[in-house]
C-alpha cells in the first residue's frame, strides 16, 4: 500500500508532467510491470557468479587489442550519397508532419519517430548492423552536398577541431536530449520537437561548416557519436566504401578517449537511469519535497517541477560519474604508477556495453508497443483522417510478448552487458600491466564498479524501486 | 593467477549460488502473490476521485469490473486496453471485460487530465 501511495502522491504532484498518462513517455499507454525480487535475486546472483568465474577463468594474456578486420564485400559508390538523400528526405518530412500535423502527440508521427524509432530504434540496429545512422545522417549528407559544390569555389581551410574540445559537444547534446525527453514539460509536442530537430541541424551544420565534416562528426554530432558508440560493439564495420566484419566487442577496444568521452558515457548511464529511478518509489517520494523547495523559491508549478526533475536528472549523472570514478582511483592502488585520468580513459570502452545493456532493458518493451504505432502514424502521419498504406485503423498488439518475456530480456540485457564489460576491462588490464598480479588486483576494482552498475540497472528495473 | 587463486573464485561463485538459492526460496516470490481486486467502484467529485487515486490490481486472466461515477461530464480512458467512454454529468461508466494485457496502466479522466486508479495486471 505504501508504494501505491507513493505512486499516487507523484502522479498527483506531477499532473503537468504526466498529461496523457503516467509514463515518462507520455506517448505511451502502458509501462512495465517491476521484475519479481525472485527473478531479482538470480539474477544479481548470476551477475556475481558471472564475475567470480570469468575472473577465475579468463585469459591469462591480451587477446583484443589488435583488432582485426576482413572485408566482405565493396561498396557501390552510389550507396553513400543515396542513403543521405533518403536521410534527408526522412528528416524534412518528420519536421514538416511535426509543424504542419495535428499537434495531439499520439496523433502525429513526429513524437514517435524522435522518441522512438530514432532513439531507441537505432541503438538496437546500430548493435546488429554497425553504424547506419551514418549513412542516412541527414545533416551529413547536406554538408557533404554543400562541401562538393563549394570545393569548386576554393573556400578556405576548415579550423583545426581544438583538442580540448573533444567529445564534451556529444556529451552535453545527449545530456540535453535527455532533458528534453525526461524532464521539459512540452517534450511531445510535435511542433516543439520539429523546431528543436531544425535547431539540431542547424547547430551541426555551423560546426562541420567551422571544423571539417568528418572531425566534427567524429566528435561533436551528439547522435551520431552516441550511435556510433553502439555500433563499435557490432561485427559489421562500414568504412572507406568496405563492409568488413570483426569479432564482436572488437571494435570498440580501439575507441579513441579525447576529453569528454568519460562524461559522455557517464551520461548516457546517468541519464538512463534517472528514466528508471524517476518512475520508482524513492523519486516518488523526494521529489514533492524538490517541487515544493522550489516553489517556495517563487517558481511556477511547471518551473518548479522541472527544476526538480533538473536536479534528479543531472544527479543521476554525478551518481554515475562517482561510482566510475570511485573504481578508477581504487585500481591506482594496484601499482604500477597509473594516474586516475589515464586510468578513466583507458577503461572508459568497457562502459559501451553496459550503457547499451541499460537502454536495452529500458526501452525494449517501448520499441516493441510503441514501435507498431509506426504502422498507423506512418499512414496517417499528419493526423487528419489520411490512410497512405491502409494501416492507419491498425492498433497496437500489446500480447507480441508478456511480462515475463520483458523481464527475461531486461535480465537478460544487463547480465549479457555485464559480462561484456567484464571481458573489455580484463583484456585492457592484462595489456596494460606489466605485472599479472597487478591486473588480477585492479581488475577487483573495476569489478566492483560493474558490479554495481548492474546491480542498480536491476534495481531499477526491480519492485524494489517501483 | 595460482590454482588456489582459482578455487577460491570458484568457491565464492558456489556460495553466491546457495545464499541466493536460499533467499530466492525463503522469500517465496512474496511479493508476487498480491490479492485480486474485484469489482471496483470509483466516485469523481469535482473533477478529483474521492479518496484519492485507486489502486487496483488483477491477475492476468481475471475479470477487471470497474465502475466510474462523475459529477462532471467528461470522458474516462483505460489506458492500455485503450478504451474510452464517455460520462455524462452526475452519470456512471462501466468498464467490464477479461484482463488479458499485462503491465501497469493507468485510468483516467482524460479532459481533466485526472488520474483516477493505477491498474496493475501481473502474469
Amino acid at each position: 500500500m505504501r508504494k501505491a501511495a507513493a505512486y499516487a502522491a507523484a502522479l498527483s504532484a506531477a499532473p503537468l508532467l504526466f498529461p496523457a498518462s503516467a509514463a515518462a513517455h507520455g506517448i505511451v499507454g502502458k509501462q512495465d510491470l517491476p521484475i519479481s525480487r525472485a527473478l531479482f535475486t538470480w539474477a544479481a546472483a548470476t551477475v556475481l557468479v558471472v564475475s567470480f568465474v570469468g575472473l577465475a577463468t579468463l585469459w591469462p594474456t591480451p587477446r583484443l587489442q589488435h583488432p582485426r578486420e576482413r572485408m566482405v564485400a565493396r561498396l557501390p559508390k552510389v550507396l553513400d550519397p543515396l542513403c543521405g538523400l533518403i536521410g534527408v528526405a526522412i528528416f524534412l518530412f518528420v519536421v514538416y508532419v511535426g509543424l504542419r500535423g495535428s499537434q495531439v502527440a499520439t496523433a502525429n508521427l513526429a513524437p514517435t519517430f524522435v522518441y522512438v524509432l530514432f532513439w531507441v530504434g537505432l541503438p538496437f540496429l546500430s548493435l546488429l548492423l554497425g553504424d547506419v545512422f551514418r549513412a542516412f545522417n541527414p545533416w551529413r549528407a547536406i554538408a557533404r552536398a554543400v562541401g562538393f559544390v563549394a570545393r569548386r569555389f576554393s573556400p578556405p581551410e576548415p579550423l583545426a577541431y581544438p583538442e580540448w574540445l573533444g567529445r564534451w559537444p556529444a556529451a552535453i547534446g545527449i545530456l540535453a536530449f535527455a532533458w528534453l525527453e525526461l524532464v521539459y514539460a512540452n517534450r511531445d509536442d510535435p511542433s516543439t520537437l520539429a523546431v528543436l530537430a531544425l535547431a539540431y541541424a542547424t547547430v551541426q551544420l555551423v560546426g562541420m561548416a567551422l571544423y571539417g565534416i568528418e572531425p566534427w562528426l567524429r566528435k561533436g554530432d551528439a547522435f551520431g557519436v552516441y550511435f556510433g558508440l553502439f555500433a563499435k560493439l557490432s561485427p559489421l564495420h562500414w568504412v572507406d566504401g568496405q563492409l568488413r566484419i570483426r569479432r564482436p566487442l572488437e571494435g570498440v577496444v580501439g575507441l579513441d578517449t579525447p576529453p569528454g568521452t568519460v562524461a559522455l558515457l557517464v551520461t548516457m548511464i546517468g541519464t538512463t537511469s534517472f528514466d528508471g529511478f524517476s518512475q520508482g518509489e524513492l523519486w516518488g517520494s523526494l521529489s514533492p519535497k524538490l517541487n515544493s523547495f522550489f516553489s517556495d523559491l517563487g517558481l511556477g508549478p511547471k518551473d518548479a517541477l522541472e527544476a526538480a526533475f533538473t536536479v534528479g536528472l543531472v544527479g543521476a549523472v554525478l551518481v554515475i560519474a562517482g561510482l566510475y570514478r570511485l573504481g578508477v582511483i581504487g585500481m591506482r592502488t594496484a601499482g604500477e604508477d597509473h594516474q586516475a585520468g589515464e586510468l578513466a580513459r583507458l577503461f572508459v570502452h568497457t562502459l559501451v556495453p553496459i550503457a547499451l545493456a541499460y537502454v536495452v532493458a529500458h526501452y525494449f518493451s517501448l520499441l516493441l508497443y510503441q514501435g507498431q504505432a509506426t504502422a498507423y502514424l506512418a499512414s496517417d502521419p499528419l493526423g487528419n483522417g489520411a490512410d497512405l498504406f491502409g494501416t492507419a485503423s491498425k492498433n497496437i498488439d500489446y500480447g507480441v510478448i508478456g511480462a515475463n518475456g520483458i523481464w527475461y530480456v531486461q535480465v537478460g540485457a544487463l547480465v549479457l552487458g555485464h559480462a561484456c564489460a567484464l571481458i573489455l576491462a580484463h583484456d585492457r588490464a592484462l595489456a596494460l600491466y606489466r605485472s599479472p598480479r597487478a591486473a588480477v588486483r585492479s581488475q577487483y576494482w573495476m569489478l566492483a564498479v560493474m558490479v554495481a552498475f548492474t546491480s542498480l540497472g536491476l534495481w531499477l528495473l526491480s519492485a524494489a524501486n517501483q | 593467477m595460482s590454482r588456489t587463486q582459482r578455487l577460491v573464485l570458484l568457491g565464492v561463485a558456489l556460495v553466491v549460488v546457495v545464499a541466493a538459492g536460499v533467499i530466492a526460496v525463503s522469500s517465496g516470490g512474496g511479493d508476487d502473490a498480491k490479492k485480486s481486486s474485484g469489482p471496483a467502484t470509483i466516485v469523481v467529485s469535482g473533477g478529483k476521485p474521492v479518496g484519492g487515486v485507486r489502486s487496483l490490481t488483477y491477475k492476468k486472466g481475471d475479470r477487471i469490473d470497474l465502475t466510474v461515477k462523475s459529477d462532471s461530464a467528461d470522458e474516462v480512458h483505460f489506458h492500455g486496453y485503450d478504451v474510452k467512454k464517455d460520462v455524462p454529468k452526475g452519470g456512471t461508466v462501466r468498464f467490464s471485460f477479461p484482463a488479458t494485457i499485462e503491465g501497469k496502466f493507468i485510468v483516467e479522466l482524460e479532459n481533466a487530465k485526472q488520474t483516477l486508479a493505477n491498474v496493475e495486471v501481473t502474469p
